[in-house]
């Protein structure tokens, strides 16, 4: 007996079979220093929901700034590493992990935290970054960074008052809070290392 | 030479308020350029272009706090969504602070971009009812 054979159906996913280029690949964690002690070292995730909404519009320096400040590389566009990799051995970017500064609360309001008392802000002085300018080399390019800026990386903390016992004893740690968000911003003109009003914008300095 | 070296730009960055979860901020930005944040207050930062440091946006922070108590139910109003109106009710809630000579020049830049720029309010924070 001949049973009705169906034949079955493809479709054409457009884009489907395609890796998303390794710039939007958006790293999910970031080595830097505690929020305790600028002798230890924490990871921290990266809030790559915001970012991705950023690109969404087109909106690429968010990212960029995140590669070359907050993560300290060259952002993996094609021929990228060609152009500057060897620029950067001698004189690497300046990162997150080369902050120099760390404050505690940010004063307003954040979510359901009303006066942004378990964010951090990491303090460091880049020297360049990268912005999107296509051309026929490469699609962005490295530019100076005016000595009168300062870049801050925010974080707010999973565990503010220290880790429980439980997790504090467990072998693997994990990380300690998610990197916000992150921005260059005036420098103070008396101590041209710290953001301006850095006394007044946050609640106290931790290190 | 010069011009064969400029590339089109393929997607290129459309203008549009984006709230961003994490940070609580609601991020209006005129061009995807480099650029620095000034903060004015707890609610506003405005955000100027690196290279000759003009507003071309502006950052209101703790917008999912403020939403949540004071804007939500008046978003049914379609004339809400415009983001001067936003900015007006923040202006509202500082009180006399905005006599500030330099605040109110802020607020005044980040009402013009709005307003020039005709931003509206479509991405909107994400809350649970209790």
């Amino acid at each position: 007996m001949d049973l009705p054979r169906t034949s079955p159906r493809f479709e054409v996913i457009h884009g489907g079979g395609l890796r998303a280029p390794a710039w939007r690949d958006i790293p999910s964690t970031v080595l830097a220093r505690s929020v305790t002690s600028r002798e230890l070292a924490a990871f921290y995730r990266v809030a790559q929901a915001d970012v991705q909404k950023a690109l969404e519009a087109n909106r690429r320096q968010p990212l960029l700034d995140l590669w070359s400040s907050v993560l300290g590389e060259i952002p993996p566009f094609p021929n990228a590493q060609e152009k500057w990799g060897t620029t950067m051995k001698v004189s690497p970017l300046v990162a997150m992990a080369d902050a120099h500064a760390c404050f505690r609360g940010l004063k307003r309001p954040m979510g359901n935290d009303d006066r942004g008392y378990d964010c951090y802000a990491f303090v460091s002085k880049p020297t360049r970054r990268f912005v999107y300018e296509p051309s026929m080399a490469c699609c962005i390019k490295l530019v100076d960074v005016p000595a009168d800026l300062v870049h801050i990386t925010y974080v707010r903390c999973d565990f503010p008052l220290g880790r429980p016992p439980r997790i504090e004893d467990a072998e693997t740690a994990g990380n300690l809070g998610i990197v916000t968000h992150w921005h260059f911003v005036e420098a103070d003109q008396s101590e041209p290392n710290l953001p301006v009003d850095h006394k007044n914008r946050y609640r106290q300095r931790i290190w | 030479m010069r011009d064969l070296d400029k590339m089109v730009v393929v997607g290129s960055y459309k203008p549009s308020a984006i709230y961003f979860q994490e940070s609580d901020c609601l991020e209006y930005v005129r061009h995807d350029v480099p650029n620095l944040y000034r903060r004015i207050d707890e609610f506003l930062t405005l955000i100027l272009s690196m290279e000759d440091r003009e507003p071309i946006g502006f950052s209101l922070k703790g917008f999912r706090n403020f939403y949540i108590r004071k804007y939500a139910e008046k978003l049914q109003g379609p004339e809400f969504r415009n983001l001067v109106r936003l900015i007006e009710e923040i202006v509202g809630e500082l009180g006399d602070d905005i006599f500030d000579d330099n605040k109110r020049i802020a607020y005044r830049q980040a009402i013009e971009i709005a307003k020039d720029d005709e931003v509206q309010l479509n991405d909107l924070p994400q809350y649970n009812c209790a």
